[in-house]
Parts: C-alpha cells; structure tokens; sequence
C-alpha cells in the first residue's frame, strides 16, 4: 500500500527507531494520536478481509461527538469520505458508530456517550470494499488507502482538526 | 451584545452584598455615574426595554444595571431581581456591554413572579464584581408602568427545585463533579412540567440526571415551566461550579472465611485498574483482586489508581473484611 502522512492525525510510530532497527521487521503502526491529544489504537492493522477488530479511543474531548468508521483516506483537508456503513446516526451495525455524551434531542438513545476520560471500545467488523447499501463498489482497499477514521459529528462537520486516520492494511488468508 | 451568562453567579452574589447595605431607595450624588435615556415612564410590563446612556462612569471597574422590586431588602436578591436580563457594562471584553455602548436593558412589569403594579420596581445600578464592597455607585433609578396595561399581565410561574433533595440556588453555584451523577427533581406553582437543558455542552442532561463532561469551569442548567393560564411561562437558571472527579471503587462489606477467595473490583468507577495490598499480611493476603483469608480477624487492604490529569484525582483508600 502506498504510504503517506495524514495532515490532520499524526501518527503514533513504533518505528520511531527504525533508524536504528532496520535489519528488523518493521512493526505495524496500531495507534494514531488525533491534533488534540486524542489516542484511537486498533487490536491489529493486518487483517484479513470481514475480520474483526477491537478500536480504542482515549483522552477524547467529550464535549465534541465523533464518527467511528472505515474510511478511503482522502486528500489532505477533505471530508473522509466513503466511509463503510456511512454515517451511521442510526446506531446500528458495527462498521461506524457514532460516539457523543451531548447529541441533540433526535441522538438521544443513538449516539453512545464516551466513558470517563474521554474513553470509548468497539469492535468493527472490516471488508476491503467500501459499497453503497444498494451494493455499489465505492472503494477497494487493496488498491486504495483506508483507514480506520475518526472525524467530528455532522454538527462540525467541516471541523478537519478532529480528523485521525489508522491505516489498515487487507491481507489474504492463509491457505 | 455580548452574554453574560457565566458572570451571573458572580453578578448574584455582588447584587447580593450591595443589597446587604442598601435599601432600594432612590439616591444620588455628584461623584456617581449619571443616568440617562428612557423610556422610564409608561412602561409596557409585558415587557419593554429602556435604553440608558451613562455618563460619569468609574475609570476603574464596572456596573451591574438590572431591575429589582423597589422593596428588595438584604439577602433578598434571588426572588427581588431580573437576573434573566441583567446586564454587566463594563470596558471589560467579556462584559454584556460597553458604558460607550446601548445599554438596552429589558423590563417587564413581573420580577421573579411579584407585580411591579404602576410604580413598585427600579433598575438598580451598583459596582461589578470587581469592586464588590464598594457602595458608592449603588443608586436606583425609579420607571413606572402602564396602569392600563398592568391587568393583562399574568405574574410568572414559581419553579421550586431540589438537587439530590437539597434546594438548588440560582445565585450561588452549585458544585458538580467530573462524572457525578446528580438528579433534578422540579416542580412548578402551576403544576407545568419542568423542563432542564444544560445551556452550556460541558454538560449533559438525561431525563432529570446531570453530568460534567469536564472538571473546571461552570455550567448552566435552564430549567423551564410553560405555565398555566394563570401563570407565566418561566425559565429558572441554577449554575454550577464543575470540579475533579472522586474516583472510587464499590463498596466492599461483608466477611470472607479463611482459605476462601474473595474478590475485588478490578477497575474504579473511572475504568482504571486498581492495585491492591494487604496491610494486615498475618490476617489475609492479596494477590491482585483475591482476597485469602489466613486467620481470623480484620483484613485492611489499601486500594489504589492513578489520577487523570485534569480530570479526576488518586485513589487511595481502605478496604476492610472481616475474616471468618
């Protein structure tokens, strides 16, 4: 996979020394530290496809509602954007949550309020294609760059400074 | 114009001492900030607005301008003054307004659910918070309203609050924990349901429950009666000062025989992993969150988590069994 740093996440590198450790394998990055001090870290980044995975989130802002979802990466600035399962304000499914203690009036019930510390834990199952509920082929992952992705609620929406990514990498099962 | 919604407290509480030292009665003196505009006569006590300019005003420190009861004695604030349309004018950035500005006050002919009938209510003036002690600007200027309009006014609805079964005040903050949980319990003179909104996001409101989503600052909790048909509708507002969670762990009673386990919570009320050690070795043993008894007697345990910067402090408290 084509390898680039995202303008608005920063990423949390065990490979900080891989400098000094190149005749080593290089370790996968499983963490992603957001502009605000905000940690998601995922159980694996190498999965094979429909695999699931366990994010954790910590030090989160718990006065701004997030999205949880898999997303293609996209250009630096932009709204992340086809995300698998889309926006997900139905509270259903496990491809995006939508993480917030304060939503408006109809999230109520919806929205699934971060734990103390700004903490949150989901699991989300992972499929290489990104498609349309009708099942249209938005992204292949194994081609493009995706990402687990944390982005502001609709009601900051072009608020870019909350945007984390965790690239994630499909491998193919072990025959 | 700028809100001056996290200054109330302060405003309530300096309202609160110059109304210990004055009665309301009108005053004046050469040295004080002149008032000036209107309309102070005639007024609509459905509501209207006065547009004052001041001259004189202090170089240093700024004034409150709000409408009271003209019979507003000390420690009679909360129920003698218009805290809902206060203003602070101060050169002050955070200030409602600038003395260079329109100080627009808005009146009405009900304060804190009494009639200002034709000529019972004044706006009061006096020092802002930083100046608290100070009296020498405290002055009433008197307006009067419309008799013939006085009849269709209905006088605002009561709302009576408790907090965990302690009165709530609206002039001086509550106290409110990273992470409590608190519960509102309302009512209304009119038998309206009470509505609550938090009108600030660092806190949240689940049906009558409240919680800080942050452990410094204030919020404000709008609670709301529609009234009646004999009443007002109203909005009551209680503030609440936010502090660093306590964190904790379940509370641990009860006796463990010898050679029996017994365990204890793994995670604090925060999610943080607590450490424990037994004080009394000769008595039970611990070995993370097993308890052994090894004779009988009182087995103390000390429990421990880390604090969270900001947020909530250390744990460190005593656990005693008792070992059967």
């Amino acid at each position: 996979m084509k390898k680039r740093m995202w303008s608005s996440g920063i990423l949390v590198s065990a490979l900080s020394l891989s400098s000094l450790t190149s005749s080593f394998a290089a370790a996968p990055v499983t963490s992603a530290k957001g502009s605000h001090g905000e940690v998601i870290t995922a159980s694996s980044v190498k999965i094979a496809s429909g695999a699931a995975i366990t994010v954790r989130g910590t030090n989160f802002d718990e006065t701004v509602g997030i999205y949880l979802a898999f997303c293609l990466i996209p250009a630096a600035g932009s709204l992340p954007t086809p995300c698998g399962g889309g926006v997900n304000m139905s509270g259903t499914g496990d491809a995006s949550y939508w993480i917030s203690s304060n939503p408006p009036p109809y999230g109520v019930g919806v929205a699934q309020p971060f734990l103390a510390g700004g903490r949150f834990t989901k699991r989300m199952h992972l499929s290489y294609l990104i498609k349309t509920p009708d099942g249209k082929i938005l992204a292949d992952c194994k081609k493009v760059a995706c990402a687990i992705t944390i982005r502001a609620d609709h009601l900051r929406e072009s608020d870019r400074s909350y945007d984390i990514f965790l690239p994630i990498t499909f491998i193919s099962p072990k025959k | 114009m700028k809100s001056a919604g996290l200054v109330r407290p302060i405003v309530r509480v300096v309202l609160a001492l110059a109304l210990g030292a004055l009665l309301l009665t009108p005053t004046s003196a050469s040295a004080m900030t002149k008032f000036q505009g209107g309309p102070t006569t005639n007024l609509n006590p459905a509501g209207d607005t006065i547009h004052i300019a001041l001259s004189n005003f202090p170089a240093t420190g700024g004034l409150y301008v709000v409408e009271c009861l003209r019979t507003a004695t000390a420690g009679s604030l909360a129920t003698s003054c218009d805290s809902a349309h206060q203003l602070w004018v101060s050169y002050d950035a955070n200030a409602s307004v600038s003395p260079m500005g329109d100080v627009a006050l808005k009146v009405s002919g009900v304060v804190q659910g009494k009639t200002c009938g034709v000529d019972l209510c004044g706006i009061f003036l006096t020092y802002d918070h930083t100046k608290p002690t100070d009296r020498t600007e405290d002055q009433l200027i008197n307006i009067s309203f419309s008799a013939g309009m006085i009849a269709v006014v209905k006088p605002l609805d009561v709302i009576t609050a408790k907090i965990n079964n302690v009165a709530m005040s609206g002039s001086v903050p509550g106290s409110l924990p990273y992470h409590a949980t608190l519960t509102i319990s309302a009512t209304s003179a009119s038998g309206s349901l009470v509505t609550i909104k938090s009108s600030t996001p660092d806190c949240t409101v689940t049906k009558n429950v409240i919680t800080a989503l942050k452990a410094s600052g204030y919020c404000d909790f709008a609670l709301t009666s529609l009234g009646n048909l004999s009443l007002q509708a109203v909005t009551s507002h209680y503030p609440f000062a936010l502090s660093a969670g306590v964190q904790s762990i379940r509370t641990i009673a009860g006796s463990a025989k010898i050679g029996a386990r017994y365990y204890l919570p793994a995670k604090s009320n925060f999610g943080n992993v607590v450490t424990y050690v037994s004080t009394t070795p000769d008595v039970c043993t611990v070995a993370k969150t097993i308890v052994t008894g090894k004779k009988v007697g009182a087995c103390v345990i000390t429990a421990a988590a880390p604090a969270q910067a900001s947020l909530w402090g250390a744990l460190s408290s005593k656990v005693t069994l008792k070992i059967i």
